[in-house]
């Protein structure tokens, strides 16, 4: 049984349908990397997974129950943790208080404080900011930040929404590595990232969207070395590299 | 005489700096106003007073059924003015609280009878005389109480998880959602709060003025929401700034005009911040 098992997704705003009926596994301790144009739908997916966005059919089963069209607070306490699109930091809330709102679904005190020491310890730089208002970081911080909220609820599955948007290059890798070890730490990830490069090495498995339908899905190392998607995506016109 | 308009100013700010307080919450959660708070006030104030007349003299019982009342007609005008509104204009909600308040000062004066209803004085002896000006128990006891209350609040929201709650809420509810905060409650909860304090400072000011009527909550409200605009209308500390600038004000401006204008210069305020100073004196301009 797949951890999460969504199929046939079908999501509309308004008259515009931005979800064609879309299917996507994940297993546990899975790294898996969601790519595509801009406008492809990708956010759609997290969103209707995770409750914010109202689906109009298919089915979510997360653990072989169904969390289809759940409110987005009751998907949280049931263990995925949507880390949204531009981080939306609580920009007057201080970085030690974003944490705590992270970790509102966890009543038991003394955990809390582990999990903020986790916190810290996997982003030192968060604990020299942690009494500073979150809007004063920068953008590379904010997004630490906002990982670091996403965890405090200990999920067992991670959703990150292009973790790379906005932020200053040499920043980026560090980002990355962040996110690497948090799947070390047996965290499942899925992650949207318009770097496809840097998305397509670091994740295990990965699909690629076009215009509300997956249209490609394997193994991230597969999906490398093909043609179209390397045409398409990673930039690559003529020979290999 | 300077000095005693100064203390009248102090001791009334502390009502508007309390009715503020609730204009700003519910400013905060909904970015709306709630144009029943004059009848919650109202409401608060005849519940204090029937508590007085037909209970107990007891102050502090009276303070308790104000609150209580205000918390419990807040929780309801929450439910039927926003929470069952929403997705429709904002417009309607407002329309809706105006609503909430005429039928509420029609159903207090068929209950209660259109004349004013006397309260009993409590603590009107003077506590002290400085420089002929006096200072009554009573208006200690109101200021007291305010900062009392000004108190618990900010722990509330400083201190506790649902004061997290309700200030995630306010900034970004679709996130807070994310952390698993049920907005809804939240909401509810800050809304059912806002309308409590509004009738926990009605049975003050019942004491205060000797004066409970159905009619009795327009003026305050106004100057409450005054108060709210003039110190920035997202800010806590601005409301409380703004209630005894407001009240301080108001008293002052008797020396240099006629009592008849002293209503109109809190209007003048609002107007003036309206047009030229939106954020307050305290609220960030990104905001509004
Ligand atoms: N709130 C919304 N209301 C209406 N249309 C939307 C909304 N959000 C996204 N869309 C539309 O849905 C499609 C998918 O958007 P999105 O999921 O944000 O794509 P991606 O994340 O892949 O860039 C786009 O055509 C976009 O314009
Ligand atoms: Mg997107």
């Amino acid at each position: 049984m797949a951890l999460l098992d969504v199929k046939d997704l079908v999501v509309h705003y308004g008259k515009i349908n931005a979800l064609k009926g879309v299917s996507l596994r994940l297993e546990q301790g899975d790294f898996v990397a969601l790519i595509g144009a801009n406008g492809a739908g990708k956010t759609t997916l997290l969103c209707a997974i995770s409750g914010v966005v109202h689906a109009t059919s298919g089915t979510v089963s997360f653990r072989g129950k169904s969390i289809f069209n759940h409110a987005s607070e009751a998907i949280v306490r049931s263990g995925i943790s949507h880390v949204p699109e531009g981080r939306k930091i609580f920009s007057e809330l201080s970085v030690e208080e974003n944490l705590y709102a992270g970790a509102y679904i966890i009543s038991d005190k003394a955990r809390v404080k582990d999990l903020l020491e986790r916190s810290y310890q996997l982003f030192p730089r968060l604990a020299e900011r942690r009494k500073k208002e979150g809007g004063t970081l920068s953008g590379g911080e904010q997004q630490m930040l906002a990982i670091a909220r996403g965890l405090m609820s200990d999920p067992d599955i991670l959703f990150l929404d292009e973790p790379s948007l906005g932020i200053a290059p040499i920043l980026v890798d560090k980002i990355f590595e962040f996110i690497v070890q948090i799947n070390a730490m047996g965290k499942t990830i899925l992650m949207i990232e318009q770097n496809a490069n840097l998305a397509l090495q670091v994740a295990r498995y990965g699909y690629v969207m076009e215009t509300g339908k997956i249209t490609h899905e394997a193994a991230c190392a597969e999906l490398r070395e093909d043609d179209a998607i390397r045409r398409a995506y990673l930039g690559v016109t003529g020979a290999t590299t | 005489m300077f000095l005693q308009q100064l203390i009248n100013g102090i001791a009334q700010g502390s009502l508007f700096a309390l009715i503020a307080i609730s204009f700003s919450l519910v400013w905060g959660l909904l970015r709306m106003v709630n144009f029943a708070m004059g009848e919650l006030y109202m409401l608060g104030a005849y519940a204090g007073w029937l508590v007085v007349m037909h209970v107990t003299p007891n102050l502090g019982v009276a303070l308790f059924a104000g609150f209580m009342v205000g918390w419990i007609v807040g929780w309801l005008i929450e439910k039927v003015a926003f929470k069952a509104m929403r997705g429709v204009p904002h417009i309607a909600s407002l329309v809706c609280t105006i609503g909430f308040s005429f039928f509420l000062k029609e159903t207090a004066s068929t209950l209660f009878g259109a004349e004013t209803k006397s309260m009993p004085s409590y603590y009107s002896q003077t506590a002290f005389t400085i420089a002929e000006a006096n200072i009554s128990w009573l208006q200690v006891l109101m200021v007291a109480v305010a900062i009392i209350m000004m108190v618990l609040l900010q722990l509330l929201f400083y201190r506790t998880k649902v004061g997290l709650a309700v200030r995630a809420v306010a900034l970004d509810y679709r996130t807070a959602s994310l952390m698993g905060m049920k907005v809804d409650r939240v909401t509810s909860l800050a809304f059912s709060l806002s309308g409590a304090l509004v009738g926990f400072v009605g049975v003050l000011a019942a004491i205060y003025y000797n004066a409970v009527n159905a009619g009795m909550g327009f003026v305050p409200a106004i100057k409450g929401f005054t108060a709210a605009v003039f110190g920035g209308i997202t800010s806590i500390p601005g409301a409380i700034l703004g209630g005894y600038l407001l009240g301080a004000i108001e008293n002052l401006s008797v020396k240099f005009m006629s009592s008849g204008y002293r209503d109109f210069v809190s209007f003048l305020i609002l107007i003036i911040f309206l047009l030229f100073r939106p954020n307050g004196i305290l609220g960030k301009k990104t905001k509004l």
